[in-house]
């Protein structure tokens, strides 16, 4: 199918890449263009590596951070990986207690279950129906030998966004190193590292307009805020991240950064608006659940669930219509989301969980589209269902 | 790479095409003398159906379903209704899953699910001969 014809509502997932980063990606690729290795001593190595730093210092200026505390990596899941094998590892003389979540990215819950068979102790703090995490939970967890928190900044099934700032501050107080999975806010919610108290955080370029494959690791220069190295192979990285960079990724998200700096506000009012349109058209519907909190989300994901609904068949129904079943990186294992059953919702009500997710390039007839297509696939399949189905959820 | 693209769709065109169109989806239209409904289920919270039948003389005249479950056993009941009514009930207690499968390419993990086709129709079958036994055949 022609993807003009199909309506794509499913940011959270990825994003397309913006016109201006293709095109200076095609540029960087070219035979005129930075291809130069950046660790060689010649003049288009130079080249190279000046198109790595300019990349490194719009990234930085997204973020509030300095370029140099910035490390490139294939992408949030490599982030998340170094970040928390890498810290646990490194401080595992002090102790071997770490601290998350169960509604976490499987990026971090699977580097957390490996490490847990590596000998360190996890305690997975759960969070209330509305995903959010409680922070007395949090410090009555907390000990002495404690070494990492990790606690995502936006949850990418229900758009929840937790008190990073407080969590962060929790941590500060106890010297414990305090990771975020920030994919699905870099971007999208302004964030300032230079104030708020986060050691770690890890992001990825194709979240918010820049190419797959490309992402990077925050790693605040303080005492005691170090890593392990997991690859081998050289000096790229501060030895970190060893691997030739590749020069045109990393251009791509430098630009995607920059361009996502200055429409930030733009952004989120137009995502904004266009989720209300969506909920209001949507939630009169009978039997519907909201995944995630009214208020205080991040607008650009909405998830609800419909009682006595097949969420296969509701995909389906959708077409042309391109949303999620709960995350992306779950839905071909067609198990209920393991975040939504920790939220407390019923294996029918989480497997009947459609996830929009609204971007950029998001106008109106498409979440006009999406209300009618929605409502339509929900009264047909309820009345298709046997009456018992139907009362099930 | 469309043709690739294709192929990777978990649903053929046949699948689609019944899963958008479920003309036989509901209750039974119209009143029948002779008729007969089974349901079947996968667990608590899983897929379940009803089948339903209007039965004039051998033929089964009206077949109607209702469903909750995925789009291969949406389409799947709809093929299955398209195909036998009109046809004898001794046609449809020859329906193989395996040429439901192959025709609709139902994935294999979902073999326990539309085997839900298969217990329907034996309850169907069941029925339906009972109810001749002890009521006189040809009422229509």
């Amino acid at each position: 199918m022609n993807p003009q014809q199909l309506i794509y509502l499913d940011y959270a997932a990825t994003t397309p890449v913006d016109p201006m980063v293709a095109a200076a990606m095609a540029e960087t690729l070219s035979a005129e263009g930075s291809y130069g290795n950046p660790s060689s001593n010649h003049p288009l190595g130079r080249t190279a590596l000046a198109v790595v730093e300019t990349a490194r210092e719009q990234l930085a200026g997204l973020l509030g951070a300095r370029p140099r505390d910035l490390i490139w990596t294939s992408g949030a899941t490599e982030s998340d990986n170094m970040a928390i094998t890498g810290a646990a590892r490194y401080r595992r003389y002090r102790g071997k207690h770490l601290i998350t979540m169960p509604v976490e990215h499987k990026a971090v819950t699977d580097t957390f279950a490996a490490l847990e068979r590596e000998g360190f102790e996890i305690t997975w703090l759960q969070p209330d129906q509305q995903g959010m995490l409680d922070l007395r939970q949090l410090e009555e967890a907390m000990r002495d030998d404690t070494q990492l928190v990790s606690i995502m900044f936006v949850n990418n099934e229900t758009g929840v966004v937790q008190d990073i700032e407080a969590i962060g501050q929790c941590c500060r107080e106890r010297d414990i190193l305090f990771h975020v999975d920030a994919a699905q806010a870099v971007g999208k919610l302004g964030i300032d590292l230079a104030v708020l108290p986060i050691d770690l955080l890890s992001l990825t370029a194709h979240k918010f307009y820049g190419p797959k494959g490309i992402g990077a690791l925050y790693i605040a220069d303080r005492p005691g805020c170090q890593i392990e190295p997991l690859l081998f192979g050289g000096g790229h990285e501060r030895r970190l991240r060893p691997g030739t960079s590749p020069v045109h990724q990393i251009r791509g998200i430098g630009l995607a950064a920059e361009i996502a700096c200055s429409r930030l506000g733009q952004d989120l009012k137009h995502i904004a608006r266009l989720r209300e349109r969506l909920f209001d058209g949507i939630r009169n519907l009978p039997g519907l659940v909201l995944n995630g909190r009214e208020q205080g989300g991040f607008p650009g994901i909405l998830n609800v669930s419909a009682a006595g609904i097949d969420g296969e068949s509701l995909m389906l129904a959708l077409h042309p219509v391109c949303v999620a079943s709960g995350s992306a990186c779950n839905a071909k294992s067609g198990e209920a989301s393991y975040v939504l059953r920790a939220l407390g919702r019923s294996d029918q009500l989480a497997q009947s969980a459609i996830r929009f997710s609204i971007g950029r390039y998001s106008t109106e007839q498409h979440i006009d589209t999406a209300v009618r297509r929605y409502c339509q696939a929900v009264t047909a399949l309820r009345e298709m269902a046997p009456e018992v189905a139907v009362q099930a959820g | 790479m469309d043709s690739l693209a294709a192929s990777m769709n978990p649903y053929n065109l046949r699948t689609r095409q019944y899963f958008e169109h479920p003309v036989h989806a509901g209750k039974l239209c119209e009143a029948h003398t002779v008729s007969a409904a089974a349901e079947a289920r996968e667990s608590e919270a899983g897929a379940r159906l009803r089948l339903e039948v209007g039965v004039r003389g051998d033929r089964l005249c009206e077949c109607r379903f209702q469903v909750y479950g995925c789009p291969h056993l949406i389409a799947a009941l709809e093929w299955l209704c398209t195909h036998f009514e009109g046809k004898t009930l001794g046609a449809l207690e020859q329906f193989r899953v395996a040429d439901c499968m192959s025709l609709l390419a139902v994935p294999v993990e979902k073999t326990g699910r539309i085997l839900l086709l298969e217990d329907a129709i034996r309850s169907l079958s069941d029925e339906l001969r009972s109810t001749r036994l002890s009521e006189p055949l040809n009422q229509d």
